[in-house]
């Protein structure tokens, strides 16, 4: 396993739920996804810098390959099928049960990012899901910081609205 | 906005995380994707590109070998002579009978008409005194 992979393998799984955040949660477009830009990564076609952290220059990779699948989504219809016919057996931890066990409360917190903006949607994924900093995750999404913290304040009242009050312990 | 607000929000995107992270692919299986993809077809524009430069260059040879040959001097000439001495094949047409007349000089000799003979030198002293 050559360094790059092992830092890929490293946050992997981030990676993965950043994938998930691009992809409105179609697991299967976030593999996709996340397959093209570990390519990207790996044969050098992007390149990392050292200006930021590598998660920060993945996520930003991640970001920029969901947004051209988005925009090429329905001229690769046909490979997405291909690839679909000649993939290997999902693994079994990756089946339709398994996803509908979801927590009450993840099912909620997924309907409520929804219903935000694509940036507020971000902006939280990147600050609570993925522990960024919002500097961080305005590095990842190309904005200004102002913005973004912009985006977190009125992103973070928004979900306070939607999400149901719970009982304190 | 508070801090227990934020703990909240931290515990359920926890909770989603911890979910995702349960069901993400393993590493291996999305890099091996790559080796399942079929190879990239070459652009379709390529062999048309080259017949249209195949047929272009094909016509600039045509031209430049046309302009190069220059006739000899000979050749020229009797080029020259053919174009002059070209005759329409309708130009036939535009002989009528009868019009060799008006287009012949008249001779006097030839003439029918008697004319008198003009007079002498002496006849034409007398007659004056």
């Amino acid at each position: 396993m050559t360094t790059m992979e092992a830092a890929l393998a490293e946050i992997h799984a981030e990676a993965f739920g950043w994938a998930l955040a691009c992809c409105h949660r179609d697991r299967f477009l976030a593999e996709e996804v996340l397959h093209v830009a570990y390519v990207k990564v790996l044969d050098g076609s992007a390149r990392f810098d050292q200006r930021s952290s590598f998660k920060t220059f993945l996520f930003g990779v991640i970001r920029k390959t969901a947004m051209e699948q988005r925009r090429a989504r329905w001229l690769s219809a046909r490979r997405l099928a291909q690839w679909f016919t000649t993939r290997p057996a999902p693994a079994p931890v990756a089946d339709p049960e398994a996803i509908s066990l979801r927590t009450e409360r993840a099912n909620a917190l997924t309907a409520a990012l929804t219903r935000l903006s694509g940036r507020q949607s971000e902006v939280m994924h990147l600050v609570f899901y993925q522990d960024l900093t919002i500097e961080e995750a305005a590095k990842v999404l190309g904005i200004t910081t102002g913005s973004a913290r912009q985006h977190y304040e009125r992103g973070k009242s928004r979900l306070r609205e939607l999400l149901p009050k719970e009982a304190q312990p | 906005m508070n801090a227990s607000d934020d703990r909240d929000l931290r515990e359920r995107f926890a909770a989603l995380r911890d979910e995702d992270a349960a069901g993400a692919p393993p590493l291996s299986r999305v890099l091996r994707v790559r080796t399942v993809r079929p190879p990239a077809r070459p652009a379709r524009w390529i062999p048309v590109a080259a017949l249209v430069t195949a047929a272009a260059l094909t016509a600039v040879v045509l031209v430049l070998k046309s302009r190069g040959a220059e006739p000899s001097i000979e050749e020229a000439i009797a080029q020259a002579q053919s174009i002059s001495s070209w005759t329409a094949p309708t130009d036939e047409w535009l002989t009528l009978s009868g019009l060799e007349i008006p287009n012949s000089v008249p001779s006097l000799s030839l003439s029918s008409v008697t004319l008198p003979e003009a007079p002498t030198a002496a006849t034409a002293q007398g007659e004056t005194r």
